[in-house]
């Protein structure tokens, strides 16, 4: 149902090299340069610096889960009880799952992934990619597709011009 | 997605952690890479590790020439800044002997599977 319910935008680059060039996202308004040419006006003991920074030498993940790994981001499902819609706004970056497998006596689920539970929250699906490319990581956006509310009507059912009994009649 | 654009080379002009330019951000390199070279023959006397001080000094040099990649000069000084902290934490010895063989050396470390039929053996 996942594949029917999202739709999926993964990013264009599979190798880091040309990660820069590819990378796909809006940028927040504080991070944009000035209008005018980035040459005037440099305020004093700034540096220059070109595209975004390469956090992956820094961040301390080993350099095989940049090859191995995918994140996800996301938009959560809202919770079909009658609960606020508050916690369901937040784009949220998890990893794929790895390393996991089910104990054959007891069927305790059990996880050798110490990412398995990292969950990350941002308010926009931009900051999440942007998240993604800093650290080099592999990413892929679900979209969620809008579902148009269903009208619920009891006297509708007595109307003369709503197709709402067609099934039984 | 329609409100994807993609990603100009825009330029920046950002606060540097420590150097200003490349050649500041190549001299802390220069000088982490020295102390390290000329501490190695106290660490491998006081550790006793099982280590030549010339298999040391080569295996110094891969982890400078892991991350010769490296361009950003923030992303730099913040390198040379967590190899300062490590000499630091060898030197006074706040280190013991199985970090430095387990960090570094890796030799009880079993390779990850890569091909189809180890990762079946291997169970994934």
């Amino acid at each position: 149902m996942a594949s029917l319910m999202f739709r999926t935008v993964r990013s264009i680059s599979q190798k880091a090299p040309h990660r820069q060039l590819s990378v796909a996202s809006a940028r927040l308004a504080s991070d944009l340069p000035a209008k005018s040419a980035p040459s005037a006006a440099q305020v004093p003991g700034t540096i220059t610096v070109e595209g975004w920074e390469d956090l992956s030498a820094i961040n301390g993940h080993p350099a095989e889960e940049l090859v191995t790994r995918r994140v996800r981001v996301y938009q959560p499902a809202k919770n079909a009880m009658q609960s606020g819609t508050h916690k369901y706004h937040n784009w949220v970056l998890e990893f794929d799952t790895q390393e996991r497998w089910e104990n054959p006596l007891m069927g305790w689920a059990s996880t050798g992934d110490p990412l398995s539970n990292v969950q990350v929250e941002f308010a926009t699906k931009e900051e999440a990619i942007e998240f993604c490319e800093k650290n080099g990581w592999d990413w892929s956006v679900d979209i969620k597709t809008p579902v148009k509310p269903r009208v619920k009507s009891y006297g509708a059912n007595f109307s003369w011009n709503k197709n709402t009994r067609t099934s039984t009649k | 997605m329609a409100n994807r654009v993609a990603i100009q080379k825009t330029v920046r002009h950002v606060k540097p952690l420590i150097s200003q330019n490349n050649q500041e951000a190549r001299s802390r390199v220069f000088g982490l890479y020295k102390a390290w070279y000329r501490q190695i023959p106290y660490i491998v006397m006081d550790y006793d590790i099982p280590k030549s001080v010339e298999q040391c000094r080569a295996k110094l040099r891969e982890k400078f020439e892991e991350n010769r990649h490296v361009k950003d000069i923030r992303v730099i000084d913040a390198l040379v800044i967590k190899g300062q902290q490590e000499l630091k934490e060898t030197v006074n010895i706040w280190k013991q002997k199985h970090h430095l063989m387990s960090q570094y050396f890796k030799e009880t470390q079993e390779p990850k599977p890569k091909d189809f039929l180890s990762k079946f053996l291997a169970g994934q």
